[in-house]
């Protein structure tokens, strides 16, 4: 065999081949120092196969991005006494200045329409900082009553008020190292200017969330690589009870782990939250093989083997089988690279090399270390443990044995209550509810609850010159904006038909009646010129061709959102096109949520096709289409369990939770792979054992380390519930609950359905 | 001896002629010469122009008016502006008195409401009809209240200039400080850097062209441009009358009347 011949040539060469492994891992951890961790929005929609990609950069020449301000958020007991409007004017002045914003809005340079009698007023909201009371009651009256004041930058209850400073670069042509400048030159500029006594200072904002959100990212990585080497250790320590048993297994993945991490820059990317899971998962996967290859060694060893035959006869007999199982989590993982967003493509395809490195050093590293240490101790592996275990898989056996039509019915049900809970399933994403708890998840919520928001979607719209003048427009315009606050997703609405309205009521002596868009189209241009050219151009283009609402919104995810875009957009064919507008629903939010709500069933889909692959590749290796098929129900019945979880615990499908699927697929199928090749190797064997015999020694055989396995696997993905990530922690579950069922489930089903369906007789 | 009697003669000459050379005028004086002559020298004048507004994506719009302006006390003006062009904006008017005893008059007319509205103080760090001027920058407030210093004379091109640093001092003015470049001669502003309250230059304008029609002087064609907003005006002056109007014409009667 092939093998044979490879696994005596390392034997022969170990010390060649050691010598080489340590250059090649040289030169993987140089590479690997080009590794950048960032968590950021943009990976969600900005790549270049997101046909939303064309719009929202069409929509971001016209009006600026929103995601790029640092907003300060000053509380105090009432945002209108003196000492906070000293104090935002203060920091407004201090943040000015820097070359790294272009704009700070504050309540101390905000603008407002307002009247007295038939005077007219579209200037500052605050013509003085030292307001006398009554001066600071009418402020708050108007800017309550003003659109792109009230929530944008005053709370309803006016005890908190927001400076947001935008950043001068667009936040998609930022580094994470630029925006950490910027936090800290606003932090410095709190700093330095510290909040009086009664006033509270919270600095959040996307730019914010980036750097935290790749902090914890960092802090994840130096959390879970060593506690899955832990795991690992321990387990082994479990298993094998020997020096040999824990070094050789931890040195084979560490060195599977630095090549793929040698690799990492060639695509890229950086780690952001998805990549984030590559070393524990590596790590945990690549266990795998060495953990069978040595159990067989050592049971070669006792059977009285010499060292190099017990090497080779290992291999001999598990390089097809770990192959197998290697190539089919691969093939899992490989299963992304159909789909279309980089930060997934990139993921698979990283993972899919490293599981196939993880195999290559199974056979390079594995038997030259072997080779070159002494003979390990002879009662490493025969602990009690692995008695205890023997004796619960003859056992499990013989009660199976007697109720294989109770266990299929079971299977039935199973099957049955998935498609019924299926109808459950909701695929919802989250935007900011994505990132971890804590201060800056409080500072969002608390935006959320008192301002827009972070979220924000835009209602871009486009006509012929001046058509944003036209009074029936900007009137379908305000019917639409209704529509969008039918929602209680929405926060703030705003469009350039509630200025337009909010100078008609000023000019019309404040009668509230007349806070509508005046039907002379000439009134509505007037009002429009009487504003800032500054705040008319966030509103509408010079040549009045495009406008846009903007929507914004809670983060109740996709399921939420959705409705109100679909009835927005109902609204916009019924109210604007017969007009000649034309309006695409855009920014960000929704360009990420327009891809990646698909993407999870994309995901589904791909791990459906990873399936049926791996089936097929199965029943190719095996040449048994009998054998490819006994694995297709006991590798089902975990996942459609796990789905049973999510719905019932109402967790929905989202990119992160979905991710189990073909983490999972090749730790599901791994057991039965060595299940069935050890089936077909012991009736090769012995064509005249019984296959009771068989089946029950070769659960004897595979079930120990198996369970080894799924142990290690199941810990390596337990340990994503420490992510303060949450979908990282649902992630590790789901996968932990996965690989655990899938070992039962292999113990249960692929040995009884081996028993009844196997073709013994030939 | 003689070539030293010479010399004392020559050296006598030049002292006598620096001792009745003008001095530069004090800052102050400066500042108020042009408020008085309107830094774009549009006093006591009847005036045809164009105003057109640039966005960030060179979008532009026209705005063309009608404008004439008198001095009616020395410093002060009355000024009435009557928009042609586009047509969304024709007969829009805006009627200004400049006070010294308190805050300006100013008076907006919209042809379809029929009336003019008073406009309030308040207004006067926004936008004057969108363009990048506001309405501070027109009611010369900000220069008419403030402390000067020159801090020296440039000489750009053929023309030298006074080089002033102008600080209002009104509490309610969007700017700290004003760096203004003013032609020696006719007392125009040539350059004119805006500064808001944080010290950051927010607008510029510049002249471009400066055009003297029956002995006056105008900057017939100049830019502002704001800073932080990537918004900019050219302003044009078409058609120049040195002719001042009569005091009779700035009222709100005649400001509603089309």
């Amino acid at each position: 065999m092939i093998s044979e011949r490879f696994v005596r040539w390392i034997v022969r060469h170990r010390r060649a081949v050691l010598a080489a492994i340590v250059v090649a891992s040289a030169i993987a951890a140089y590479s690997a120092r080009r590794i950048e961790i960032r968590f950021a929005f943009r990976d969600f929609f900005d790549y270049p196969a997101n046909p939303e990609l064309k719009t929202i950069d069409r929509y971001h020449d016209y009006f600026e991005d929103p995601a790029g301000f640092v907003a300060i958020v000053v509380e105090s007991s009432d945002v209108f006494d003196h000492a906070t409007l000293d104090y935002v004017a203060t920091l407004t002045r201090a943040l000015e200045p820097s070359k790294l914003f272009s704009h700070v809005r504050s309540l101390v340079n905000a603008k407002a329409t307002r009247w007295t009698g038939d005077s007219v007023d579209v200037g500052l909201l605050l013509a003085t900082q030292a307001p006398t009371a009554a001066e600071a009651e009418r402020a708050r009256q108007v800017a309550h009553d003003s659109v792109l004041v009230h929530r944008v930058l005053v709370a309803d209850d006016s005890r908190s008020t927001i400076i947001a400073a935008q950043l001068a670069t667009a936040p998609t042509s930022c580094s994470l190292e630029d925006l950490r400048v910027v936090v800290a030159v606003v932090r410095a500029a709190v700093t330095a200017h510290p909040p009086p006594a009664g006033i509270h200072v919270r600095i959040t904002g996307a730019p914010v969330l980036e750097v935290e959100a790749s902090d914890a990212l960092l802090f994840d990585q130096k959390v879970f690589t060593p506690i899955a080497i832990a795991l690992i250790v321990l387990a082994l320590v479990l298993a094998f009870r020997c020096v040999h048993g824990i070094v050789l297994p931890v040195i084979a993945i560490s060195v599977a782990a630095l090549w793929t991490a040698g690799l990492f820059p060639l695509f890229g990317r950086p780690v952001d939250m998805i990549a984030s899971t590559i070393p524990a998962t590596l790590l945990v996967y690549g266990a795998v093989d060495p953990i069978f290859v040595l159990r067989r060694y050592l049971d070669k060893l006792r059977a009285g083997l010499s060292k190099e035959d017990a090497i080779v006869a290992s291999y001999r007999e598990l390089t097809l089988p770990c192959f197998l199982a290697s190539f089919t989590t691969a093939i899992g993982f490989a299963a992304f690279g159909t789909l279309d967003l980089p930060m997934i493509v990139a993921f698979g395809r990283v993972m899919a090399i490293g599981v196939l490195l993880a195999f290559a050093t199974t056979l390079l590293v594995l038997p030259a270390l072997l080779a070159v240490l002494p003979v390990p101790s002879l009662a490493a592996g025969s602990t009690r443990l692995a008695e205890r275990i023997d004796r619960f898989m003859v056992a499990w056996w013989h009660w199976l044995q007697r109720r294989r039509a109770a266990v299929l019915v079971a299977a039935v049900a199973l099957f049955v209550a998935g498609a019924l809970f299926a109808t459950r399933q909701t695929v919802s994403l989250f935007y900011t509810r994505i990132l971890p708890p804590g201060q800056t998840d409080a500072d969002i919520r608390f935006v959320e609850n008192n301002f827009t928001g972070v979220i924000r979607s835009a209602l871009f719209l486009e006509g012929p010159a001046d058509s944003m003048k036209d009074p029936k427009v900007l009137a379908a315009i305000a019917r639409v904006e209704a529509v969008a606050r039918g929602f209680r997703v929405v926060t703030v609405a705003i469009s350039l038909a509630d200025v337009v309205a909010e100078m008609n009521r000023a000019f019309m002596e404040g009668d509230p009646k007349e806070n509508r868009v005046p039907a002379s189209a000439n009134l509505s241009s007037q009002y429009m010129q009487m504003l800032d050219p500054g705040d008319r151009a966030r509103l509408v283009t010079e040549d009045f061709a495009r406008s846009h609402v903007m929507i914004f919104t809670r983060d109740y995810g996709t399921a939420a959102w959705r409705p109100m875009r679909d009835a927005v957009m109902a609204a916009v064919h019924r109210e604007l096109a017969p007009l000649g507008i034309s309006a695409h629903m855009t920014e960000e939010n929704p360009a990420g949520f327009d891809v990646l709500d698909p993407l999870v069933g994309q995901m589904v889909w791909g791990f459906a096709l990873a399936f049926v692959l791996v089936v097929v590749f199965i029943a190719i290796i095996l040449r048994s289409i009998r054998c490819a098929l006994i694995t297709v129900i006991p590798n089902l019945v975990p996942v459609v369990t796990c789905f049973l979880f999510t719905a019932a615990a109402g967790i929905t499908l989202r990119v992160g939770t979905v991710l189990f699927l073909s983490v999972s697929i090749g730790g599901l199928f791994n057991t039965a792979i060595q299940f069935l090749a050890r089936v077909q190797q012991r009736r090769a064997a012995d064509p005249t054992a019984t296959p009771d015999a068989i089946v029950e020694e070769s659960m004897r055989e595979v079930g120990p380390p198996a369970l080894f396995t799924a142990v290690i696997l199941s810990a390596g993905f337990v340990i994503f519930t420490l992510s303060r990530f949450p979908d990282l922690r649902v992630f590790g579950v789901l996968a932990m609950n996965t690989l655990l069922i899938g070992f039962l489930s292999d113990m249960t089903y692929t040995t009884t359905l081996t028993r009844m369906f196997y073709r013994w007789r030939r | 001896m003689k070539p030293h009697v010479l010399g004392l003669v020559a050296a006598s000459l030049v002292a006598a002629g620096a001792a009745v050379a003008d001095p530069p005028p004090d800052a102050r004086a400066i500042v108020d010469k042009v408020v008085d002559g309107d830094p774009f020298g549009m006093m006591d004048s009847q005036l045809v122009g164009r105003a057109v507004l640039h966005d960030s994506k060179n979008d532009e719009r026209v705005l063309e008016f009608h404008m004439d302006r008198l001095r009616y006390k020395t410093g002060l003006s009355k000024t009435l502006t009557r928009f042609s062009k586009p047509a969304d904006m024709a007969g829009v008017g805006f009627l200004q008195t400049m006070r010294d005893d308190g805050d300006d008059d100013r008076y907006l007319y919209l042809p379809d409401l029929k009336k003019s509205r008073r406009i309030a103080g308040a207004l006067r760090n926004n936008s004057f009809v969108g363009t990048d001027f506001s309405f501070a920058d027109l009611d010369l407030r900000d220069l008419r209240e403030s402390n000067a210093k020159l801090l020296g004379t440039d000489k750009i091109g053929k023309f030298s200039y006074y080089k002033l640093e102008v600080v209002p001092t009104r509490a309610d003015s969007q700017y700290s400080k004003f760096e203004l470049w003013v032609r020696t001669d006719n007392f125009l502003v040539f350059k004119w850097d805006m500064y808001d309250k944080s010290n950051t230059l927010l607008k510029t304008y510049q002249a471009a062209e400066m055009k003297r029609v029956d002995g006056h002087w105008y900057d017939s064609r100049g830019r502002i441009e704001n800073h932080r907003d990537k918004h900019s005006t050219d302003l044009y002056l078409d058609e120049m009358h040195a002719q001042a109007p009569a005091d009779s014409e700035f009222t709100v009667g005649n400001l509603e009347k089309l």
